[in-house]
């Protein structure tokens, strides 16, 4: 066992999360049981293919789903030791204001492009726990250092600038510069490189990289690669579906791939070693209207029996916080 | 396998954005590309964003006029001014886009899809022959028979982008363009479309054009890579070569970029090459070579001299001063 991290306390720890979106036909049952658990100064990476929950997993930790749209008729998000879930709208405020903050995939979408830089900026560190009630000329300091941070050079030339000046690595940096302006505790990024370039990826990804271990926080990394969860987290949770099927630290993870659906993805990977492309995991994920009964892997898994089909496997640890839902392991 | 069937000569592509000073301003996209693809090969053209991969398709397929340079076909040049292309022509050369999702018509049953290619080409006699091939094109892509009457909107991305290669393969081209088939995709079903595509090469004795901005799926499919920048090739190689000892900075920036899943394939990189700056803007490239201001090992030549394609091995092209400089 990893002492350094399993030592340190749990900031974040869901339980058994389910969430259903409201539809026109129904629920689309959407996350069916999220475990996770992130622990101070931890680096977790969340992998998965597209619609398999992700997204919606760090949304309802922040309560930024619109409360019309869903239900979640089980689950607890414990963060410091508090259940998110019950909490009324101002305690929430609170912990986006000052203990969370987020950076999402698409940068040209997450800035308005009719405010400057330094207007948006400013927005934030006039709301945020340890702006509030400075003059504004230590605000605008706040925000010079923060672009500063990121690696941008001359930060007062970017302060007045719209976003349609920047290009997407500068914007995806801004956006990196809002989520760290103020001391949080946890960072949640959504895929922030997968709208760039690689050569610019792999610098959004080392800034990121630098200024949370700079900065003590906690990492929640949002992404389809399992590449890039390789190269940036300590832990990996893979999702299938609205599940955590697979957890264990990145090295282990690599080492001992357990679920058949991990084994899948891995070997889906086109390797830079050459050799082929394996054949891929056959079917697409399935409609959350009529999910299957037992495992949600098992119409795509190569190893199911009768028993996946009517029953939903146990998300169990195996030895050394290595956790995987499976019953052929 | 040695006969040349497409010729990229001087390849230029300048558009015209509007007028600055008086003066009219032009974007680059391609300039000056030269590339030979034979008989059997998969030409993997990479590059990011605004390199011009895609537009060098496009000129290729005739939805853009070249501005200068010659593309010939198996050995007719295919822009002839002022002239329309054959439609034998337009029959051997096929393309698949990008994304799925919106180069097929929402509004039309897959057979209604399948089915235009076939009319426009006259292959088939009447209803029933076409209907015979319709079911042939959909088993060739390992689909069901009743997806014919389904619509592109209730099916997967996955399964959309192989009705897209079906219709591709409508007229039996011999050569096919595909323009990022999986960079919409997951990567589960990326594995299952590439050993279709590289199936269906074998059979029918294909040549694609494989443009995408991932370098470790070329790795495993191209014969051949040519990298592009700012509209130029920098550096093009047999796939073997291009990953065993790549030349030019920006290849080796490139390649040790990729995030990569083991210990193995992080080897492979190249003397970690730190990415730094940004792509220039093409409507401003910067003089001398343009990848001058991002090069960790540029010279003072760089800066004002525009580097030529230099063979350094008998398939291996590089444009870089440095390199020719080591030989």
């Amino acid at each position: 066992m990893h002492k350094g991290v399993e030592a340190k306390e749990t900031i974040l720890e869901i339980k058994d999360l389910k969430l259903w979106y409201k539809v026109y036909k129904g629920y689309s049952k959407v996350l069916d049981g999220v475990n996770l658990t992130v622990r101070k100064g931890e680096k977790a990476g969340i992998v998965g293919e597209a619609g398999c929950g992700k997204t919606t997993t760090v949304k309802s930790i922040l309560g930024i789903i619109p409360e019309k749209q869903y239900l979640i008729p089980k689950g607890e998000i414990f963060y410091k030791g508090n259940d998110v879930l019950k909490m009324s709208e101002k305690q929430i405020n609170v912990i986006r204001s000052g203990e969370i903050s987020m950076i999402y995939q698409e940068p040209s979408a997450a800035l308005n492009p009719v405010f400057t830089i330094g207007q948006q900026m400013m927005d934030v560190v006039r709301f945020s726990a340890q702006g509030k009630g400075k003059d504004k000329k230590e605000q605008q300091k706040m925000v010079l250092r923060a672009i500063q941070d990121v690696f941008i050079p001359d930060p007062e030339r970017i302060f007045h600038f719209y976003p349609n000046q920047l290009s997407g690595g500068m914007k995806q940096r801004i956006c990196i510069a809002m989520a760290i302006m103020t001391q949080r505790d946890l960072m949640i990024a959504d895929e922030p490189g997968t709208a760039l370039d690689v050569t610019i990826q792999d610098q959004v990804h080392k800034t990121l990289n630098t200024l949370v271990e700079k900065r003590n926080m906690s990492l929640i990394m949002i992404t389809h690669s399992l590449g890039v969860a390789r190269e940036l987290t300590d832990s990996i949770h893979v999702m299938y579906a609205g599940n955590v099927v697979e957890s264990a630290k990145t090295s282990e993870m690599f080492k001992h791939t357990l679920h058949p659906y991990t084994k899948g993805l891995m070997e889906a990977v086109p390797r830079l070693a050459g050799g082929g492309i394996q054949s891929g995991i056959y079917g697409s994920i399935p409609d959350y209207l009529y999910p299957p009964k037992g495992c949600r892997f098992a119409p795509r898994c190569p190893r199911v029996t009768k028993e996946c089909l009517e029953r939903k496997p146990e998300f169990t640890d195996v030895g050394g916080g290595h956790k995987a839902a499976c019953f052929h392991i | 396998m040695e006969e040349t069937i497409l010729r990229i000569k001087n390849l230029k592509q300048y558009f015209n954005i509007g007028n600055k000073h008086g003066k009219t301003v032009y974007v680059k996209a391609v300039d000056d590309v030269s590339i030979d693809i034979k008989q059997g090969e998969v030409i993997g053209l990479v590059g990011e964003s605004g390199s011009g991969k895609s537009t060098i398709a496009y000129s290729v397929i005739g939805m853009y006029e070249p501005t200068d340079g010659k593309i010939i076909f198996n050995g007719q040049e295919l822009n002839v001014k002022g002239k329309k292309r054959a439609l034998q022509m337009k029959k051997d050369l096929q393309i698949v886009f990008q994304d799925p999702g919106s180069s097929l018509n929402s509004y039309q049953t897959i057979k209604e899809i399948l089915e235009l290619p076939l009319k426009v080409h006259k292959i088939c006699k009447n209803k029933g022959e076409r209907e015979q091939r319709v079911k042939e094109l959909l088993e060739m892509v390992e689909l069901p028979e009743n997806y014919m009457f389904k619509s592109p909107g209730s099916i997967g991305g996955g399964e959309k982008q192989m009705v897209a290669i079906a219709r591709a393969l409508a007229t039996e081209p011999k050569f096919i363009i595909l323009d990022e088939p999986t960079s919409a995709l997951d990567v589960s079903i990326q594995a299952k479309i590439i050993n279709m595509l590289l199936k269906l090469r074998k059979e029918k004795n294909l040549t694609y054009l494989f443009i995408t901005h991932d370098l470790s799926l070329m790795r495993n499919i191209a014969t051949k890579v040519a990298i592009l920048y700012l509209g130029k090739v920098a550096e093009i190689a047999p796939a073997e070569e291009f990953f065993r000892k790549p030349e030019h900075p920006y290849t080796k920036m490139l390649i040790s970029s990729i995030p990569v899943i083991s210990e193995e394939e992080e080897q492979l990189k190249p003397d970690k090459v730190e990415s730094t700056g940004e792509i220039p803007s093409p409507v401003n490239v910067p003089p001398g070579c343009s990848f001058h201001l991002r090069c960790a090992y540029r010279m003072e030549r760089c800066k004002t001299e525009d580097p030529v394609m230099h063979p350094i091995d008998k398939n291996h092209s590089v444009r870089c001063h440095l390199c020719i400089n080591m030989l």
